[in-house]
């Protein structure tokens, strides 16, 4: 969530929405525009470091369980 | 829009509109025979059978999450539909809410969104006036409440789930459990602004209220007055569950600190022994049948001790208390034994709660949205005679336009309690003895019945209404 929130503020920073409508709604709806990209991309690097992370753990699982083989 | 079941007003044959149903051009409701139906309007009927006939309104109705309701005529010379809703005696409005109702009711609205999606539909509104507590769970009593998604670009109704649920929410848990009462002075939900002004901090350190308020607000003042127009590109289904859901997780943790309030611990902090209390227990039960009530208000309710102690004497109890923190530990346990009779609501007797909304008639006032067969006022009359000067006249008078039946505990002068209240202040209250209260409840009620709590100096009446 935390770095959802760095990517918004990021995103706020860099681009002027240019999405429609003139109704009091306009702000919560280009809210959701930007949320809806920062939770799909956030998912996206979610699944990636779940890979990495997994990956990291057969690697050391892997080399613990040679440790623990030799003893 | 508006609640499915408010007391019968009309009885006539002639239907009378719902004068709070005029927002949703779906639909509207109307009384006939003491009963309240809905119309659907014929600009509403591709929703309402999709939603019908995708199995939406059937699951979330078997899964307790809307109310249930009856067609009980496909079409008519007016409507492409007339539904009967499940007739509900008593409305609870949000500010009446503890901060665990409130987030029931929030996280109910959350569910059925992310239910209706899979459906290609969607919650095209999130107001918390929707919501009822039924059978001591949050229910959705507005059958019209689901859209198409195809219909929209994004959630019409995130604006209103934030003002109406996650900004009440966040200021109760992180300033002041009785913030809920801003609903009441702000009928469309808590201003995004309002709500950032007075949050501290800390709470931006929690990354979903600084995306859903914070930065939320920001995005409605800076769009607030905006004149362009470009072409939007609509969300997907699945970008719109994981909104809603982010919400979900957010409301979810969401929780009040440990807050101290006058009446949270009164239970832990009573003057009564061990026996004078299970006296009083057995006293208050036998009135209470003597009485043969169906409806009751246990006024001063506190934590619902005696509401729940004669739960199966009645069909239906509201629990009234003025403490945010007793009325949310009434609702807790209740949820938790799941005991259905009970309705926890928090209102002050001294001020209960207004008819608000236009012409102030949206919402009605808590002494119109019922008469109970018996009030319950145990430990109660002090505090309205002394704390708040009120004369015995005055409050005998308005509980006799109240209630059929009225079970009261008298807590004479000098009784512990009272004596605190009068500690640090000069006693003018001559007239407070039991004496003059037989006396001035004697006008508008039928004294039945004076039983003496043993152990204790109070004592418990049992009367009958003159007016009612």
């Amino acid at each position: 969530m935390r770095w959802i929130m760095a990517m918004l503020v990021v995103l706020l920073a860099l681009s002027e929405p240019a999405y429609a409508y003139l109704d009091p709604g306009t702000g919560s709806f280009i809210l959701q525009m930007m949320l809806a990209g920062a939770l799909a991309v956030g998912a996206s690097v979610k699944l990636f470091w779940h890979r990495i992370k997994s990956v990291c753990l057969k690697l050391f699982s892997g080399s613990a369980q040679g440790v623990h083989d030799r003893k | 829009m508006t609640a499915a079941g408010l007391p019968a007003r009309s009885v006539s044959a002639a239907p009378e509109r719902e004068f709070s149903s005029f927002r949703d051009p779906a639909g509207e409701l109307f009384w006939q025979a003491g009963a309240i139906y809905r119309g659907v309007n014929p600009c509403y009927e591709r929703q309402f059978h999709s939603a019908l006939n995708s199995g939406l309104l059937e699951g979330c109705v078997a899964d307790g999450l809307l109310l249930p309701f009856e067609i009980v005529d496909a079409a008519t010379a007016r409507y492409v539909a007339l539904l009967k809703p499940r007739q509900l005696s008593f409305i609870s409005y949000p500010y009446e809410w503890s901060f665990d109702q409130l987030k029931d009711a929030a996280v109910l609205t959350l569910k059925l969104h992310l239910r209706a999606l899979p459906h290609g539909m969607l919650l095209k509104d999130a107001s918390a006036f929707n919501v009822q507590l039924v059978d001591g769970r949050p229910c959705l009593i507005d059958h019209l409440s689901f859209d198409l998604v195809s219909e929209h670009s994004a959630w019409p109704a995130y604006g209103q789930f934030c003002r109406h649920f996650l900004a009440p929410l966040a200021l109760m848990a992180y300033v002041d459990l009785g913030l809920g009462r801003l609903l009441q002075t702000h009928i469309d939900g808590v201003p995004l602004d309002l709500a950032v002004r007075l949050l501290p901090r800390r709470a931006w350190l929690r990354p979903g209220l600084f995306l859903h308020l914070c930065l939320h607000a920001r995005m409605v003042e800076k769009h607030a007055g905006s004149a362009k127009k470009v072409a939007a590109r609509p969300l997907s289904a699945e970008a719109m569950t994981a909104i809603a859901r982010s919400l979900l997780a957010l409301v979810e943790k969401l929780s009040p600190r440990r807050q101290a309030t006058e009446w949270g611990s009164y239970y832990a902090d009573t003057n009564y022994s061990a026996a004078a209390f299970s006296a009083k227990e057995r006293i208050v039960r036998e009135l209470v049948q003597a009485s043969a009530a169906r409806t009751v208000w246990d006024i001063g309710a506190n934590d619902g001790h005696f509401s729940r102690l004669i739960r199966d004497l009645a069909d239906e109890i509201v629990s009234i208390d003025v403490d945010p923190r007793a009325v949310n530990s009434n609702y807790l346990r209740c949820r938790r034994n799941d005991i259905r009779n009970i309705v926890p609501l928090l209102a002050d007797i001294n001020s209960p709660t207004p008819a608000l909304g236009f012409a102030n008639r949206e919402r009605r006032a808590l002494c119109d949205r019922g008469r109970p067969d018996l009030i319950l006022a145990l430990a109660l009359v002090h505090h309205l005679a002394i704390s708040n000067n009120l004369p015995f006249r005055y409050i005998a008078e308005f509980l006799a336009g109240q209630c059929r039946s009225l079970v009261i505990e008298f807590v004479p002068k000098s009784d512990s309690q009272v004596q605190r209240l009068l500690l640090n202040r000069r006693d003018i209250f001559d007239d407070y003895t039991e004496e003059h209260f037989r006396e001035a409840f004697s006008a508008a009620f039928s004294i039945l019945e004076r039983r003496a709590i043993a152990g204790s100096e109070r004592s418990l009446y049992l009367m009958r209404s003159k007016s009612i």
